[in-house]
């Protein structure tokens, strides 16, 4: 890692830091959302910075142009309000216990993970990933479309049982 | 770490503060030379001079909602397809086989989707 | 922008600026000093920070996706290894800027017009972003650079016809012009989700939908027609009169076509250029092989 994307590594970290705080501790639904993209951008620069600019771009495709577009519709047809449904919920307690729970395991596995040296990056990453796609990975691509088939339909069918 | 790619990362990260900066700079710049009479009835929203009927947050069509999830699906989908889109050329028709069958699943996605009437607006 | 409404008022038989300047060529300049001037209107209920990120966020990825476009052989400002996916994804945000417009303002109907242009906006997304698929399958490559090489010989509107039509009218829809503009729908909805906007911020919307036409413009014009491929003129004269000639057929489809509904609107895009986006991947399927 050089030293110009060192600084750009840290300083997009610190940004996506700030942001994720900011959507957990803001008490207004709508600063949460924006505050969540602000964050998914954040780490979609994380990821291009990287050298991974294939998936940057599908992190921002997917997640702020759809994630991110999801749950401003939830909010706006839900018309809450700008209230945050969490503010003084009586589970919060609960949530907050849970949050840490995974966070610590996350950051034990994380920490104690034994990351290979990361080799020379192929020049040109989406032929690299679309190579592996096809060939050795060929059982995880097609089973991406089927848990997308049956992630389509389930969603469909409680949408559908809500409805009534 | 090749130095193209790096510049690019530098480019895009700038021209991505250029342009948030210069429409806010220009706003700001002009603050000082646009009329500001702000009223009551200026304050108002605009319906046609109607004065407002409802209050515009209030609960409205899970339409929306549906429309966005069945999106986020078929995006991912699209997604995927982009990875392997640009070495098919080199792959010959086995590759190619493959993809079908993942294409076959998004028009399954489909065909459900629309024998379900998901995508009946409402 | 001046064209536009030259053109406009040339099919509806009107006379259309003139005045501004020579043959009212000044008339732009004129338009951006006045919106400038102007003062800058809030409601007061409506939550300041969305209001002001609104117009920045339906405006700054229009400018942005210029960044990858190959205005001519030399002139692009970045060719990016992923740069088709760039254009597709960086726009993609506008959805969020439309909603936040509108939901900002605090008016019926800003809110309705917003919600409205982004169900559009990420309706048309898939079939346009499949679409694209089927392009970069033929070039091998997401680089723009290589799309063109690749269509040195033969562009690409020859071998997937059904794919540039498809994308086309796509793109019409997600930039909300006519017949695809019911968010904007001004007997309806009096300017949907800009409504309650005025001089500048009202200016980042219309700099947002004419820099999403152009680019949209050049970008078709570089993934069917070849770009700046073509013999004798130089490359960027080929880029405009390809870029241009497609924003004509969008001008002049705006102005003579009514009006969809908005039920029409969301079932075309489902039922109907969903599936033509998937038989164009068939077909550029078939032409790989055919070309193999």
């Amino acid at each position: 890692m050089g030293g110009g994307q060192a600084v750009l590594f840290v300083v997009m970290g610190v940004a996506a830091a700030v942001s994720a705080l900011y959507a957990v501790l803001t008490r207004q639904l709508l600063r949460s959302i924006m505050a969540l993209g602000a964050f998914l951008t954040a780490v979609a620069v994380e990821f291009y910075v990287l050298s991974a600019d294939f998936v940057s771009l599908v992190q921002i495709f997917v997640y702020v142009g759809g994630v991110v577009v999801l749950m401003l519709f939830a909010l706006m047809l839900s018309a809450s309000g700008e209230r945050h449904p969490m503010a003084g919920a009586d589970r919060a307690g609960l949530g907050a216990v849970l949050a840490y729970l995974v966070g610590g395991v996350l950051a034990v596995t994380a920490l104690r993970a034994d990351l290979p040296e990361p080799g020379a990056f192929p020049e040109q990453t989406v032929s690299y990933l679309g190579r592996a796609l096809l060939a050795e990975q060929l059982f995880a691509f097609e089973l991406m479309g089927v848990i997308l088939l049956a992630a389509l339909v389930t969603a469909l069918v409680v949408v559908r049982k809500e409805r009534q | 770490m090749n130095e193209p790619y790096q510049s690019d990362v530098l480019f895009l990260l700038g021209f991505t503060l250029a342009v948030f900066a210069l429409p806010v700079l220009t706003i700001l710049a002009f603050r000082w030379l646009r009329p500001s009479h702000p009223g009551r009835l200026k304050g108002e929203p605009y319906e046609s001079g109607v004065p407002q009927a409802s209050i515009p947050r209030r609960p409205f069509h899970m339409a929306y909602y549906n429309f966005a999830l069945v999106f986020i699906v078929f995006e991912v989908e699209t997604l995927l397809l982009f990875a392997i889109a640009p070495v098919l050329r080199d792959l010959g028709w086995v590759a190619l086989g493959e993809v079908a069958a993942f294409v076959g699943l998004v028009a399954l996605g489909l065909f459900y989707a629309w024998r379900r009437g998901a995508l009946v607006w409402r | 922008m001046l064209v536009e409404r030259w053109i406009s008022a040339r099919i509806q038989l009107r006379v259309g600026p003139r005045h501004t300047g020579p043959y009212g060529t000044l008339q732009t300049v004129a338009d951006i000093v006045k919106l400038l001037m102007k003062e800058d209107v809030r409601p007061v209920q409506a939550d300041a920070m969305a209001f002001r990120l609104g117009p920045m966020l339906t405006a700054v990825p229009a400018v942005m996706s210029f960044a990858v476009i190959p205005f001519g052989a030399p002139l692009i400002m970045r060719d990016l290894n992923v740069g088709v996916l760039y254009f597709l994804a960086v726009p993609g945000v506008t959805a969020v800027g439309l909603l936040l417009a509108g939901w900002a303002s605090y008016d019926n109907y800003s809110f309705l017009g917003g919600l409205r242009s982004s169900a559009q906006f990420i309706s048309y997304e898939i079939p346009r972003t499949l679409v694209v698929v089927g392009v970069a399958m033929l070039a091998g490559s997401l680089r723009m650079s290589d799309v063109l090489e690749a269509q040195r010989s033969v562009p690409f509107v020859l071998l997937l016809p059904l794919g540039f039509v498809v994308y086309i009218v796509t793109t019409l829809a997600e930039i909300n012009r006519t017949p695809f503009d019911i968010p904007e729908a001004e007997s309806e909805l009096v300017a949907g989700y800009h409504t309650e906007y005025s001089g500048f911020r009202w200016a980042l919307f219309f700099l947002a939908e004419y820099g999403a036409l152009f680019a949209a413009s050049g970008f078709a014009a570089v993934l069917f027609l070849g770009g700046g491929n073509g013999p004798l003129l130089p490359p960027f004269v080929w880029f405009l009169i390809k870029t241009l000639a497609i924003v004509f057929l969008n001008m002049w489809v705006r102005w003579t076509l009514p009006r969809f509904r908005s039920d029409q609107l969301m079932r075309l895009a489902w039922k109907v250029f969903l599936p033509l986006s998937l038989v164009n991947l068939v077909l550029a399927g078939l032409v790989l092989q055919a070309v193999n």
